[in-house]
C-alpha cells in the first residue's frame, strides 16, 4: 500500500512548500487554505492511495480529490491541503510521497503549520507561535518570525513524521506550532500562524477576509473537526 | 473497534438534526468541578438559554451568520452528579464554559481537638 501523488504542474527551482493536513483546531489547514485563496493558486495534483477514507470533496457539483496540490509559479510557492484526517500510516505513506517528489526540486524550506490545543485558550486573545526547525539555517531564517522556539516537547502527527523525513533527507523544514482550541475550528488561531508565515516567506498574505468571515468558517468546518479530533486523537502537547 | 466501523461512525455523523444544530462541546471532570465548553459560532450571551440540573445541562441558543438565522440545541449528560446552585458560565468569542461543583466535593475545615 502506498500513497500516488500525482502532479501536472511545473518543476520549480528551491520553491518553498508548504502543507497542512487537519489536525487541532484546523489551525494549520485555515492557515494554508488561506495562503491558496489569497495568492490566488493553482491546483496542479492530488494525493490519492487505498488507505485513504472513500471520500470525495464536492464544490459547486464537481468532485475534488480531498488532499490537493496548488502552486503559485511567482511567488515559488507550491501548497498541499489535506482536506481529510488521514490515519497513522497513511501519514506515514503520504509524507514519503509528498518528500520524494520536493526533493527533486531541491526545496529552499518545507513549512508545516499547525496547532497545539490548550486549556486556557478562551482567556487568550492573541494565540502564541512557537517554531521548530531540522537544521542550523531553519534557525536563522526563523529569528525574524514572530513565536517562540520551541524549547522542549515533542510534536505529533503529520508535522512530525515530515520533520523526520526532510532531516533524513537534508531538506530544510521548519514547524509552525500556535495555540488553539484543540478540538474546535480556531481561525483566529490561524491568523496567528498566517502572521508568521508571511514574515518567513516575505510575502504579504491579507487576513482581514480570515477575520471577517471567522463564525463562517467555524460553521462550515464543524464535522471536519469532529471528524478529525476521533480519527487523530488530538494530543493537548507539551510546549515550553 | 475495527478501521471500517470507526469510519462508518465517522462519516455518518448527521449534524443538522430536527429541531436546531448540535453544536461541539467538550466535557472535562475535573477534581472539584465539571468543566463544559461549547463551540456557538456568532452568539451573543443575551441569546444563550442555559439550565443545569444535577446530572445534565441543557441549552439553546440563536444566531444569525452572513444573514442565515442559526438556532444551536443541545443536551449534555453528565459524567458526575453536579451541584446547580453552583455553576459559573461565560461566553467569550462564540465558546461557552460552563463550571460546576461535583455533589459532595465541597469540604469543610474541622479543628482537630
Amino acid at each position: 500500500m502506498s500513497v500516488e501523488l500525482r502532479v501536472r504542474g511545473p518543476e520549480l527551482k528551491e520553491p518553498v512548500l508548504i502543507a497542512a493536513l487537519p489536525g487541532a483546531g484546523l489551525a494549520g489547514l485555515i492557515a494554508v487554505d488561506h495562503i491558496v485563496r489569497t495568492l490566488q493558486m493553482v491546483e496542479i495534483g492530488f494525493a490519492d492511495s487505498t488507505m485513504f477514507p472513500p471520500i470525495v470533496g464536492i464544490e459547486k457539483g464537481k468532485a475534488y480529490h480531498p488532499i490537493r496540490v496548488f502552486v503559485n509559479e511567482k511567488e515559488k510557492i507550491y501548497a498541499i491541503k489535506g482536506e481529510i484526517p488521514i490515519p497513522g500510516m497513511g501519514i506515514v505513506h503520504l509524507t514519503s510521497s509528498v518528500m520524494d517528489w520536493i526533493d527533486r526540486m531541491r526545496p529552499k524550506l518545507v513549512i508545516l503549520p499547525d496547532g497545539v490545543g490548550v486549556h486556557n485558550r478562551l482567556d487568550i486573545e492573541k494565540p502564541r507561535v512557537f517554531k521548530a526547525f531540522n537544521m542550523e539555517n531553519v534557525a536563522k531564517l526563523l529569528e525574524n518570525v514572530v513565536g517562540e522556539v520551541l524549547e522542549h516537547g515533542y510534536i505529533s502527527g503529520f508535522p512530525a513524521i515530515m520533520l523526520r523525513e526532510a532531516e533524513r533527507r537534508g531538506i530544510p523544514a521548519a514547524t509552525l506550532i500556535v495555540q488553539c482550541f484543540p478540538t474546535y475550528p480556531d481561525p483566529g488561531a490561524a491568523v496567528s500562524l498566517l502572521e508568521a508565515i508571511s514574515q518567513l516567506i516575505g510575502v504579504k498574505i491579507e487576513v482581514s477576509t480570515l477575520e471577517e468571515k471567522s463564525e463562517q468558517l467555524r460553521m462550515k468546518l464543524r464535522e471536519l473537526m469532529d471528524k478529525t479530533a476521533k480519527v487523530t486523537p488530538i494530543l493537548p502537547g507539551y510546549v515550553g | 473497534m475495527s478501521i471500517e466501523r470507526i469510519w462508518r461512525e465517522i462519516w455518518t455523523f448527521i449534524s443538522f438534526r430536527p429541531g436546531g444544530i448540535e453544536p461541539l462541546h467538550e466535557v472535562e471532570v475535573g477534581r472539584d468541578n465539571v468543566r463544559i465548553t461549547v463551540d456557538l459560532p456568532g452568539v451573543r450571551k443575551e441569546d444563550v438559554k442555559l439550565e443545569i440540573s444535577e446530572i445534565a445541562v441543557r441549552l439553546e441558543a440563536v444566531c444569525s451568520i452572513a444573514g442565515e438565522g442559526i438556532c444551536y440545541k443541545k443536551e449534555i449528560e453528565l459524567p458526575v452528579e453536579v451541584d446547580p446552585s453552583g455553576a459559573k458560565a461565560r461566553l467569550r468569542g462564540g465558546v461557552l464554559e460552563i463550571v460546576i461543583p461535583i455533589k459532595g466535593r465541597k469540604f469543610h475545615s474541622v479543628k482537630v481537638e
